[in-house]
């Protein structure tokens, strides 16, 4: 056979075989190519994903749009028999429409008022006329069943010519105003709006706070607000004797039942809303970081104004609390030593401050305490301080770091709290205060971690974060629910538990764990596998595809 | 002005203070050793008589101090005894000290029945003391803490008996301590650093020292002076401990120390809220015949203790308060009468060492020595030894040998082998859990006994490493606890009566000595740091490489290729540099030329066609 009728004859098999070798290599690089792309690369992008729960993103920028609409609610009782009903039901009327006029209704914050007027019924017609005085009055009223709970403010419109002498509008350390009135009683309108807005409710502050926790305004900051500590749900206040010179004096307090006798009163009303624990502790040997100046009008020493700041530093680390997150109230009484007696603080006109003390904005107080060195006696002299006078001052001051408004209103008298330290109706502010500023902190937390979660996409989210998140959203909402309810309580406790899950969930070091490993770096460490096996891969799937789209035109010619 | 001033003299009612219910007291003891060091002992005591039963505990606090007091209630630590040391105790030269630590910092402590997670109580305690602190404490994790059974025990009123869920032991023999662990503890001192004996605590000196260790004991005692068992009444007490060793022969070639010289301060007042404050010097003179030195100014009264072996020791006693006051300045010196003579120092009665044996990377072992250098008495102790996780402890290497006290114990040599009659032992578990190894032993007398056990080297992941990985990785000293040897020769709880000290009634109904090792250092096979990435990029080529054949080999076939048919890249791009080359050429030389190199490269193609054609070339198609 030679060598041309071989070829003839192998020539159309060998064809045949090339073509099934080809289509062959086609599936086979196809197949590959499936496996690399379709089954490869999702299994890599699954396995290296980052761990990251959906956040409940939708209902936070509700939240952080909605508007917080916070109602208060009043009851007008009145103790006139002669004052007609339809009278009083027009005075109702137009009171409603008093307050709709002030009403502003852009604000993210909306505060409603919702009275309702009626007289009184048996049982506080008793109660008034068995009253032995204003204080026994407001008590017996507030201990009564029609009396509820936080929250709800009692007008009381008594007559003007009362046993009781209440001859202008009184607060009473409970919930009930007191305002005298005569037949002309649409007088008491401008006094009933005023009392509300301006001192029962605060509205001024209450929006203040509200805008600054939510940031949405950048005002510049006032004394108030600064001065007053933020939403925690516990503050610890030390009570602290700083005796620089033991050796001369030695000064014994009886803080344990000083705390016992003037503080357990706002302790028990605090109970419920704020841990609030008390210690107290002697330093011995330690300086204030300020040397005090002589006195060149009168013996003794001053302290400026100016120098004041400086004054905690050195003792600042005795202080602090290894054991708690809580902020730190302090109180300091500090003993005067020998060679600076006695000593007094001048504010910045020289002027001496009568109390000789001073308050540290979101830090606590100091008091200056002055005790004469006695003569003809053994060193140590002891001295056992009276705790009246010091605790009055710790006190105002703690209820000014508290955030409580001094009570100071021209036009009204307000029964001041003394020994209790704060009247139940300051202590329905302060809840409607907290309330409102937790549920804007917790809002404008959960916002800016939805927006930094959502920016960086490398952050681990955690179930238990999910979680966090969610209770917040869900805390949020319920507090919000209850506040148009006007039931303080059940708002506060939800919008307290709102702030301390969004803490948590912006706070938690897993968020943190995966952030210094950036997108371009992890690719920097897959190119030298990817690209020597992508190439060939993606090349052969081309040709490939080119192969058998040539087959099907040359099947359909 | 004054009638603010007159106010509050009227309101301050001078009255005098009653139901004092803590007191301070500070004591110093200082001896002099045979080799011319000098060993000082600070202490001061707070005790307190308040009771976790009580209400109100820890919540109002006069000499206690309060931030160390909310940690002990916050995490219901029933007992607390930190130690921070810089420099080693040695044993045979030194012989006891009166606050025995290791190296480093070392924490153990109770807690309270009560206490529902203690693991986690640990952890906060952990991590609030070393801030407290300044040391690395947080490092006591769970890989290296242990309970142990049987060494530490409670030395105060304990509200469980001592089961060991409620210990925590950790030691971290690597840690550096300096100033900023001596000023924290200066703080807690109720006259701080500004009166009384804390103003000797000059931190230039303390650590300039050959060693220096602070501590930090906290216990429950009985307020009544009942023994433990039948306590009812409980007080708490602190006790502030600051142990130095000074040797002043380095500096002036004298043996003579004061004051002035080893501190750089003078003592000129006194606590005024300690209730004692005294300093006790051993005057005891080692050899017959006149003491070796004089102090002065005298001390008010020597009072004289007796040894458990019956020896007697004389105590120079201060009392601070007479002392000082009024420009009088107490600067207590020591006057040697002739030079110091180096001899051979005379070993305590019982001692220990620790060595690391074996070499290479792979495998190695630890072995300890224990001394009963007693002629006749037979004495019990507790031996224990922490292994972190990466060193894998084989207990059946566990040996325990006796030897002659004189003979040189090597590593090969053979003793009496003894089984120990109970052991404690709890298996380590990778990155969790460290080795724990307890032998209760009796040492014969005059014996050496030898604990030995081999360990295998695990690898740590890269980044368990710590900085500076060559350094090498320390293994806890071995405690080895006894009680209390017959030659102890420091004042004892025995004694108290005699200077009313509190300082040597530590040991509560049994007096214990708890004898601290060497640490070791051993080195771990440590790898190059830039590995992970190289080992990265090399495997992935590797994957890459070996991906690509495979690849090839399943979607190609090879098959014979016709050059004369199909030209390859290569043919074509020869043909196009002959075009070039030829064109080049034709324009510079004559035709012949030409026509020569035309010759030539025709022959090379037409050869090496006839090759291909011959062999046939593998192409790919």
């Amino acid at each position: 056979m030679s060598e041309s009728d071989r070829e003839k004859t192998v020539q159309p098999d060998v064809f045949t075989a090339f073509i099934q070798e080809k289509s062959t290599q086609v599936f086979a690089a196809l197949g590959v190519g499936f496996v690399c792309i379709v089954i490869g690369l999702p299994l890599w992008w699954k396995t290296t994903e980052v761990y990251r729960v959906p956040l409940p993103y939708q209902e936070i920028s509700t939240l952080t749009r909605a508007q917080v609409t916070c109602y208060v609610d009043f009851t007008l009782v009145v103790f006139n028999e002669d004052i007609q009903k339809p009278a009083l039901a027009n005075f109702g009327e137009n009171l409603k429409a008093e307050f709709e006029n002030l009403k502003s209704k852009l604000d993210a914050l909306q505060i409603d008022y919702r009275g309702q007027i009626r007289y009184r019924n048996e049982e506080e017609a008793t109660i008034f006329s068995k009253a032995a005085s204003k204080d026994d009055l407001d008590d017996s009223l507030a201990d009564g069943d029609s009396h509820p709970q936080h929250g709800h403010v009692y007008f009381m419109l008594v007559p003007e010519d009362n046993e009781l002498k209440i001859q202008n509008t009184w607060i009473g350390r409970r919930r009930n105003i007191f305002i005298p009135i005569n037949e002309h009683f649409d007088k008491a309108m401008p006094v009933i709006v005023h009392v509300l807005k301006d001192i029962v409710v605060n509205e001024v502050t209450l929006m203040k706070t509200f805008y600054t926790a939510k940031g949405l305004i950048l005002t510049k900051a006032d004394k108030e607000s600064m001065r007053s500590l933020g939403s925690h749900p516990g503050y610890d206040v030390t009570f602290t004797l700083l005796n620089p010179e033991p050796q001369v004096l030695s000064v014994d307090w009886d803080i344990k039942s000083a705390i016992q006798e003037y503080m357990s009163p706002m302790l028990d009303a605090f109970a419920q809303f704020a841990e609030i624990t008390v210690k107290s502790q002697y330093l011995h040997f330690t300086d204030l970081g300020v040397s005090p100046v002589k006195d060149v009008k009168s013996p003794g020493f001053k302290l400026k104004q100016d120098q004041l700041p400086h004054i905690i530093n050195p003792i600042e680390a005795y202080l602090n609390s290894h054991v708690s997150i809580n902020p730190n109230i302090n109180f300091v009484l500090y003993i005067t030593p020998r060679n600076h007696y006695p000593l007094k603080i001048y504010d910045n006109s020289d002027e001496l401050s009568p109390s000789n003390c001073f308050l540290s904005p979101r830090w606590g107080g100091i008091m200056i305490y002055n005790i004469p060195t006695p003569e003809n006696v053994s060193l140590p002299a002891e001295v056992k301080l009276d705790m009246k006078s010091i605790m009055e001052v710790f006190l105002s001051q703690l209820r000014l770091l508290l955030g409580l408004n001094p009570l100071n209103h021209f036009d009204v008298m307000i029964h001041q709290p003394g020994r209790a330290v704060i009247s139940d109706w300051e202590l329905d502010q302060w809840l409607r205060k907290r309330t409102l500023e937790n549920i804007a902190t917790s809002t404008s937390t959960l916002r800016s971690l939805a927006q930094l979660l959502g920016e960086i996409s490398n952050i681990v989210i955690k179930d238990d974060i999910a979680r966090e998140v969610e209770r917040a959203v869900s805390s949020v909402s319920k507090a919000q629910m209850y506040l148009q309810q006007s039931r303080l309580r059940e708002a506060f406790v939800f919008a307290r538990q709102a702030l301390l899950s969004s803490e948590k969930a912006f706070f938690d070091p897993s968020l943190l764990e995966l952030l210094y490993f950036p997108e371009d770096q992890k690719f920097a460490i897959y190119i030298p596998l990817f690209l020597p096996i992508s190439i060939p891969v993606i090349l052969s799937v081309i040709k490939s595809i080119k192969y058998l789209t040539r087959k099907e035109k040359h099947k359909i010619e | 002005m004054t009638g603010i001033v007159s106010i509050l003299i009227l309101l301050s009612v001078f009255l005098p203070v009653f139901c004092v219910d803590d007191g301070l007291k500070e004591e110093l003891y200082i001896k002099p050793l045979q080799n011319g060091h000098v060993y000082i002992h600070f202490q001061f005591t707070t005790l307190w008589n308040t009771s976790r039963d009580e209400p109100n505990f820890f919540e109002h606090f006069h000499l206690f101090p309060k931030p160390l007091g909310e940690v002990l209630k916050m995490w219901g630590v029933e007992e607390l005894h930190l130690s921070l040391t810089q420099g080693l105790w040695r044993w045979d030269k030194w012989d006891y000290p009166l606050q025995e630590a290791p190296p480093g910092a070392e924490l153990w402590a109770w807690f309270h029945k009560d206490t529902l997670d203690v693991d986690e109580a640990w952890k906060n305690l952990i991590n609030i003391l070393s801030g407290m602190f300044c040391a690395s404490l947080n490092f006591m994790d769970a890989a290296n803490t242990v309970a142990p059974k049987w060494s530490f025990r409670p030395e105060g009123v304990s509200s469980h008996g001592g089961f060991k869920q409620f210990i925590r032991y950790a030691s971290l023999p690597r840690e550096m301590v300096c100033t900023e662990n001596l000023t924290p503890w200066k703080k807690l001192l109720p006259c701080g650093a500004r009166s009384g004996l804390g103003v000797l605590s000059n931190a230039m000196k303390l650590y300039d020292a050959s060693y220096s260790s602070i501590g930090v004991h906290f216990r429950s005692v009985c307020r009544d002076n009942s023994t433990l068992s039948t306590c009812t009444k409980t007080s708490v007490e602190l006790r502030q401990t600051l142990s130095i060793v000074f040797e002043p022969v380095l500096s002036s070639k004298t043996q003579d120390w004061s004051f002035k010289r080893l501190f750089n301060r003078m003592l000129n007042n006194v606590c005024p809220l300690a209730e004692s404050s005294n300093i006790y010097v051993d005057t005891t003179n080692e050899r017959v015949g006149e003491p070796s030195f004089s102090l002065s100014p005298e001390a008010e009264r020597v009072e004289t203790f007796q040894t458990p072996t019956g020896q007697d020791r004389q105590l120079a006693v201060y009392n601070v308060e007479n002392y000082v006051g009024y420009n009088r300045v107490l600067n207590i010196a020591a006057k040697y009468r002739t030079n110091l003579e180096y001899k051979p120092p005379v070993p305590p009665m019982v001692s220990a060492h620790q060595f690391q044996t074996g070499y290479g990377q792979e495998k190695g072992g630890v072995l300890c020595l224990i001394y009963n250098r007693s002629p006749t008495q037979t004495i019990p102790v507790v031996y224990m030894q922490t292994l972190p996780w990466f060193l894998r402890l084989y207990v059946h290497t566990l040996t325990v040998e006796h030897f002659p006290v004189d003979m040189h114990v090597s590593v090969s040599a053979k003793g009496n082998v003894t089984r120990p009659s109970n052991l404690y032992y709890v298996p380590g578990r990778d990155h969790q859990q460290a080795y724990f190894l307890e032998i209760p032993l009796w040492l014969p007398p005059g014996t050496v006994t030898r604990i030995s056990f081999q360990f295998e080297r695990a690898l740590l992941k890269w980044t368990e490493y710590p900085p500076d990985a060559n350094h090498g990785f320390y293994v806890n000293s071995a405690v080895i606890t006894t009680p209390v040897p017959p030659d102890w020769s420091l004042p004892r709880f025995t004694e108290i009566k005699a200077v009313k000290s509190s300082m040597f009634s530590r040991f509560g109904d049994l007096a214990v000595l708890r004898i601290h090792t060497e640490h070791l250092l051993v080195l771990l096979p440590t790898p190059d740091f830039s590995m992970p990435y190289n080992v990265i990029c090399l495997a992935c080529t590797v994957i890459a490489i070996a991906f690509g054949s495979i690849h090839n080999l399943t979607t190609r076939r090879f098959v014979i290729y016709d050059p004369k048919i199909h030209k390859g890249i290569k043919d074509k791009l020869k043909a196009l540099l002959r075009r070039v080359f030829c064109k080049k050429s034709s324009s510079l030389d004559d035709g012949k030329k030409d026509q020569d190199a035309r010759g030539i490269s025709h022959h090379v193609r037409s050869d090496d066609e006839a090759f291909v054609e011959k062999s046939g070339q593998l192409k790919d198609s």
